[in-house]
């Protein structure tokens, strides 16, 4: 049996055998309890947080559950328990502060075997939260194969950047240089579907006012994704279109042997090395598909304003190509303008962070991409199983 | 088009067989797998991520918004290349090396130095020196000679504690082989040769005892070492 905050005649009894009876509850919240109880399902547990208004639990006998304006670390671990440890059955708001109680069935408890050796799944969560605890700001992480959970802890912006706003999986973060695995995904999918090959060279597949030296013109994209394209400059400087094309346009002296530079080397002479293809990471290898992309699939070229639409197109390729196809949406290359991550996106922070963070904010023109942990457990199983 | 399929079997293989935008890696057990990292940093701040996949098809993400730190713990602390000695890297000055010209901290790790706190168990009065950024012992007869003309200058350092390294395992993440020199009295890493001091000649780690310093890591390293240590051998995970 449960009560909403407020008192008067408003309750919500539920039986053994999954009978309820609402008295006067939201309509949404007895809707819901219907839908949850459809056929042979019961409803097993009914909450109201201490906040009032329309904010209500569901759970029913199958671990399906149905949340409305609780707590978020509430619905999180709901979800986390209910992917890595079985279904949550109980789901308890202390009517006097903050507190809440989410209690879940241990029935998965998933392990993983190779021909040795075995992981529980569990315990990988449960050794990242030992390492980080107290040791970070905010979190996000993701531990599977056949489960999907996801887990959060701490802060995606502090009290330094009032009002702070916790790190959930749904928290839209830059992923830095993982985003070179989404690229790659992209231009394989993008190549294949254009019947181009990944070990064809990429000239002619760049605009035609680029002319490029031979050497840059015979780089395969295979050579690219694997940074051994020859290009020495790690590539640590903003790289928009403008930098891309006097990079890539530049002559190439074959007479020159410049070794792998580190990223405290900005610019280095002779960047591209036409004798040694030997791995050397540049960003430079990545960043290069937000052109030849749009370019091999079907962009329609707008000189005045090909820089921003060059960028717009490579972004809506990621979308459509990596994400959107697994059901995954919402990532892009800037915060979004409107709806709750407008402003709970994550700003980075220097330990413990009661100084003010940083804001990434729009990089749309270098494509840098912001995810939440959550569109990734939802596209992993589709690009590795 | 929504197929629920990124890619094809076959350019899954290619793509990890080539490493194409993975990374594979070998740790020290010899164990396998790939992954790909990122970081950012801008004005002190720093975003690290990483996604890997493990032995048996494991998948793991995770994604941080700041240094992994602790409380009580003091960032950016670098090793030399050129002398082995422990330098602070948050000041303009690299600080003047016993081996000629500045440190160079460019090549190494960095560390997490416990300051000004009880929590942790350790032997203190470890400072810095605002002359030469090195981290001397302050607690000798004399402060030791410094790189940049005269004697260490504590001025305006924290007090640093060191843990020594006892019976037990390394704490996770942790270096040993950090040695004070008696003669110069910064530590520094007695892993390599040492090449020069302060105080002429080479370092002399005589009568110093073993310091753990705690390194600083990404995303990348606490996810794969979450993922080592909670491997068991098959038949003991299946009695568990």
């Amino acid at each position: 049996m449960a009560f909403p905050p407020g008192g008067g005649n408003r309750w919500s009894v539920v039986s053994r055998s999954g009978a309820f009876f609402n008295r006067n509850i939201l309509d949404e919240c007895h809707q819901k309890m219907q839908e949850l109880s459809a056929g042979s399902v019961r409803i097993i547990c009914v909450a109201f947080p201490p906040q009032g208004g329309n904010s209500w639990s569901v759970v029913n006998n199958q671990g399906a559950f149905f949340n409305r304006n609780i707590p978020d670390e509430a619905h999180m671990y709901m979800g986390y328990f209910s992917e890595v440890y079985g279904p949550v059955r109980i789901v308890a708001f202390d009517m006097d502060g903050n507190g809440w109680s989410v209690t879940s069935a241990v029935t998965k408890h998933e392990i993983v075997c190779d021909s040795t050796q075995c992981v529980a799944i569990a315990d990988v969560y449960h050794n990242i939260a030992a390492r980080l605890e107290n040791k970070i700001v905010g979190y996000a992480c993701t531990v599977g194969r056949a489960s999907i959970g996801a887990f959060s802890h701490g802060y995606a912006r502090t009290s330094a950047n009032a009002p702070a706003q916790l790190f959930l999986p749904s928290t839209k973060i830059p992923v830095a240089s993982v985003s070179k695995v989404v690229t790659t995904l992209a231009a394989i999918r993008v190549l294949a579907k254009n019947h181009v090959s990944l070990d064809s060279g990429i000239g002619g597949h760049l605009p035609s006012d680029w002319k490029l030296d031979p050497v840059v013109a015979s780089i395969t994209f295979r050579q690219l994704l694997q940074h051994r394209s020859g290009i020495k400059d790690y590539g640590n400087n903003s790289q928009d279109y403008a930098t891309l094309k006097t990079f890539f346009t530049q002559k190439v002296d074959p007479t020159k042997n410049t070794m792998c530079q580190p990223a405290s080397v900005v610019n280095p002479p002779d960047p591209i090395n036409a004798n040694n293809k030997l791995p050397c990471y540049s960003n430079y290898n990545f960043s290069i598909f937000r052109v030849l992309l749009p370019w091999i699939d079907g962009f329609v070229d707008d000189p005045p304003n090909r820089a921003a639409k060059l960028a717009a197109a490579y972004i809506k390729i990621v979308q459509t190509n990596v994400f959107e196809p697994v059901g995954a949406h919402g990532v892009d290359a800037k915060p979004p303008a409107s709806g709750p991550q407008a402003s709970a996106y994550v700003y980075s922070y220097a330990y413990p962070g009661t100084s003010g963070g940083h804001d990434w904010g729009d990089d749309s023109l270098e494509s840098a991409l912001l995810a939440g942990i959550s569109p990734l457990t939802i596209s992993r199983r589709s690009c590795t199983a | 088009m929504n197929d629920g399929r990124i890619l094809t079997q076959a350019q899954v293989q290619d793509m990890e067989a080539t490493q194409m935008g993975w990374d594979t890696l070998q740790d020290g057990t010899g164990y396998r797998w790939v992954e790909k990292k990122g970081g950012w940093g801008a004005g002190g701040t720093t975003i690290s991520t990483s996604i890997a996949l493990f032995g048996p098809g494991v998948y793991g993400a995770l994604f941080v918004n700041s240094d992994i730190s602790a409380p009580g713990h003091q960032n950016n602390w670098k090793w030399c290349n050129k002398c082995q000695t422990l330098v602070f890297a948050g000041n303009a000055s690299a600080g003047a090396c016993p081996a000629g010209g500045m440190h160079d901290n460019t090549k190494g790790g960095t560390y997490l130095i416990a300051m000004n706190t009880s929590a942790v168990m350790g032997q203190d009065n470890w400072r810095w020196c605002n002359k030469c950024q090195a981290l001397s012992f302050a607690g000798s007869r004399t402060l030791g000679t410094c790189s940049a003309g005269g004697v260490h200058d504590h001025a305006g350092s924290g007090n640093y504690v060191l843990m020594q390294k006892g019976g037990a395992a390394l704490p996770d993440d942790s270096q040993e082989n950090w040695r004070w020199c008696k003669k110069c009295q910064v530590l520094a890493f007695a892993g390599n040769p040492s090449t020069a001091c302060a105080a002429g000649g080479v370092h002399d780690y005589t009568s110093s005892g073993n310091y753990v310093l705690e390194t600083v890591v990404g995303a990348d390293t606490v996810l794969h070492n979450a993922y080592m240590k909670a491997l068991k051998p098959k038949a003991a995970a299946a009695v568990a």
